[in-house]
């Protein structure tokens, strides 16, 4: 019974770190993808702030 | 617009759709800020790509040029890249489309995809035949509301380029107003006016007469 446990916890544990490389990865693309929508945002409040000369 | 500007923009809003319906933390976050450019007024819009798109000192070529393209496109002065540049420009806006196709997405059973799963369906294989065919009638009224929307496309044209450069941009219905309200000919301009609703028409028609062979509505007896 308990071998049967001990031989189950490297998988989960497996598939716990594949979840969170997957997870990772998603934040990754997503971040990358929000840049192009950030970034004209962040150029319209940082110019409109700027002193004339 | 309607034959490049259309699918790119409809295949870019599923793909945000797509990555916008994952279980992970901070989805709302990303969600608003995916979102957040499609409620921004169009002529605002229209005026910060004007600066961004400036070929000097223009936040994309600045980025262009940093990651090493030594002579980035003149965009809006250019004959060549003033349409690409629309076309980029109305990705920024894709945030409208992307919430439709993802209140489809969630809509979608996850039994489907268990069952997929269990036939040996990997993950493109579930997007071909589970996920697609489920969006189908979501695509069909994005593909016409974006059919009838790049038909009518003005604004933009109209505050950044006004036609320009070399009428690149003069768009049909930028045509049609400069006749109207430029040069007073008001039945020439009504005559394509009536031209542009039959056109239109025509193509939303066509696109219905094709929709009965790849739109799947679930539940119903056809």
């Amino acid at each position: 019974m308990s071998g049967q446990k001990e031989a189950r916890e490297p998988r989960s544990e497996v598939r716990a770190r594949r979840m969170a490389l997957k997870a990772l990865l998603s934040h990754a693309v997503l971040l990358l993808v929000g840049l192009f929508f950030a970034l004209p945002f962040y150029w319209l409040v940082s110019t409109a702030i700027k002193e004339e000369d | 617009m309607v034959v490049f500007g259309l699918p790119i923009s409809l295949a870019s809003a599923l793909g945000i759709a797509l990555l916008m319906n994952q279980k992970l933390r901070g989805m709302a976050f990303y969600r608003t800020l995916y979102y957040l450019p499609s409620i921004t007024p169009v002529i605002a819009t229209s005026i910060l790509w004007m600066w961004l798109l400036n070929p000097e000192m223009g936040l994309v070529n600045i980025v262009l040029q940093k990651v090493g393209v030594a002579h980035p496109p003149a965009w809006l002065t250019d004959p060549f890249w003033a349409k690409p540049a629309l076309i980029l420009m109305g990705l920024w806006g894709a945030g409208g489309s992307m919430v439709i196709y993802l209140a489809a997405l969630q809509d979608v059973p996850t039994s489907l995809y268990e069952a997929a799963a269990l036939d040996g369906a990997g993950p493109l294989a579930q997007f071909r035949h589970v996920t697609l065919p489920m969006l189908s009638p979501v695509i069909l009224f994005n593909l016409i509301m974006g059919l009838i929307g790049a038909f009518q496309y003005f604004t933009q044209a109209y505050v950044i380029t006004n036609g320009g450069p070399q009428d690149a941009t003069t768009f049909y219905a930028l045509h049609l107003f400069n006749r109207a309200f430029f040069d007073f000919k008001m039945g020439y301009a009504s005559a394509m006016a009536w031209a542009l609703f039959i056109v239109t028409l025509l193509c939303a028609l066509a696109v219905f007469r094709t929709s009965a062979r790849w739109v799947y509505y679930a539940g119903d007896a056809r």
